[in-house]
């Protein structure tokens, strides 16, 4: 063997022996804005190559479509009815990203002047693209690439449209044996994203308040559901409990309230 | 002597005062939270070597149409605007040749891995087959965690190639290259 083969066979091993590619979103996998129509917006995104190797990373546009019972439904761009794909325009498709090296990509939106629709949403693929190319002559083998991508949801309000707010309704609600929990799922049926966080207070038959829960906060896209889970403290012992849920959303500061009674076995 | 007092009580005033008001200061905390996404796999290729299967004796087949492989799945996850556990990783398969059946099964990390870790779908729990274009949850209600980064860090996926049928065309694909990464690939996404 060569010196040269030598070298270049050690260059390989560096960069495909046990490194993996280590990319890191360094934002959150919402990016949610509200704008008027005719306005331009722009959405960072940051990335880091946490791994001492190379890495390709691509860009590329879905649209998607919230379902309860499938989660994110990716589409072709273009597809679904509140798409908001064709206002993006991406700096690049691809980039590659040089060991430990650190990027933002910026999203510049334009919405239409004449964009009349209340929220819209589009999803950023930030994928992570396999660097196999051999193929191992002489033998039987079959090869199967992996990737890995980040779903960055791009999420439109428009600021224009008085009807452009959330609507939270409670679809379901169960009582979690294994983990003693109460688990909620609300449905947004309004025309906006937002976040929100629940209060919910335990009411037990003398109407006596024996625990109150503030729940975490989430993302809640229009047609998303989202689980709202409140571990209880207390041993339920087949009693009859009222529930009392208030959910309060961040952006539209608006409040959703329900009661609801269960027995809890 | 009135004037003393009235200094010393001055001074007296002024010690406490001064006193008090070190008593109550307070120091205000600013504590910034990163939000992060990593998604990281210990190998990019799955390879499923038949090259030992060659028959020994003529007239048999090209010996075991089953064969397995492993690897880890790597997650850290943080995200400062949307902290309740709806983090989620899907998977979705494209390309795989008609003759081959590929399962997988997802195994939960281990001690190094901390915090919301999310559930494995019960589908996965033990091999299940995988199809062409249909993406599928794997791990649902996945929080703020992280599985470590060592080698053997992560979830754990286990994957089973079976080929169908009596093979001779997959074989003949296989030995020719037509088979192998380039058309057959499967993509993990993490979303929330």
């Amino acid at each position: 063997m060569t010196m040269q083969k030598v070298i270049l066979t050690l260059s390989f091993a560096l960069l495909f022996g046990n490194t993996f590619a280590q990319i890191i979103v360094t934002n959150s996998l919402n990016q949610a804005f509200v704008a008027a129509p005719g306005e331009i917006r722009f959405v960072d995104i940051s990335l880091q190559n946490t791994s001492p190797a190379s890495s390709k990373v691509k860009f590329s546009l879905s649209d998607y479509e919230n379902s309860c019972s499938q989660g994110y439904v990716y589409k072709d761009v273009g597809s679904t009815l509140n798409s908001i794909a064709s206002w993006i325009s991406l700096e690049d498709n691809e980039i590659i990203l040089l060991g430990k090296e650190k990027a933002t990509i910026r999203i510049k939106i334009e919405i239409p002047s004449n964009a009349d629709q209340s929220h819209g949403h589009a999803c950023l693929f930030v994928t992570n693209e396999p660097v196999i190319n051999e193929i191992n002559e002489g033998k039987v083998v079959l090869n199967i690439g992996m990737s890995t991508r980040f779903a960055v949801n791009l999420l439109y309000n428009n600021s224009t449209v008085e009807i452009s707010k959330p609507d939270l309704q409670v679809q379901n609600i169960s009582f979690n044996q294994k983990s003693n929990s109460l688990e909620a799922q609300y449905v947004n049926i309004g025309r906006a994203s937002d976040r929100f966080s629940c209060k919910i207070e335990v009411v037990d038959t003398s109407g006596a308040v024996i625990q109150t829960i503030n729940t975490r906060q989430q993302v809640i896209q229009p047609e998303q559901c989202r689980i709202v889970e409140a571990p209880l403290n207390f041993d339920p012992n087949d009693q009859l409990y009222t529930f009392i849920l208030v959910a309060r959303t961040e952006i539209s500061s608006d409040l959703f309230g329900i009661a609801h009674e269960m027995t809890l076995k | 002597m009135k004037k003393i007092l009235l200094t010393a009580a001055l001074i007296g005033f002024t010690i406490s005062a001064s006193a008090q008001l070190s008593a109550t200061a307070t120091q205000q905390l600013d504590i910034i939270i990163p939000t992060y996404s990593g998604i990281a796999l210990e190998t990019e290729k799955l390879t499923f070597d038949f090259t030992a299967d060659a028959p020994t004796v003529a007239g048999n087949n090209l010996g075991s149409a089953q064969k397995t492989a492993s690897t880890y799945m790597k997650i850290s996850n943080m995200d400062q605007y949307d902290d309740a556990a709806n983090t989620k990783i899907s998977l979705q398969m494209s390309g795989l040749r008609d003759g081959l059946d590929l399962k997988l099964q997802v195994v939960a990390p281990g001690s190094n891995a901390k915090g919301d870790l999310g559930d494995i779908e019960s589908d996965y729990a033990s091999l299940f087959s995988l199809t062409n274009s249909t993406a599928d949850d794997i791990i649902t209600g996945i929080g703020t965690c992280y599985t470590g980064s060592a080698a053997s860090d992560g979830y754990q996926l286990n994957y089973q190639l079976d080929v169908t049928g009596d093979g001779t065309d997959i074989w003949e694909d296989i030995a020719d290259g037509l088979a192998n990464s380039v058309t057959t690939q499967i993509v993990y996404t993490i979303a929330n």
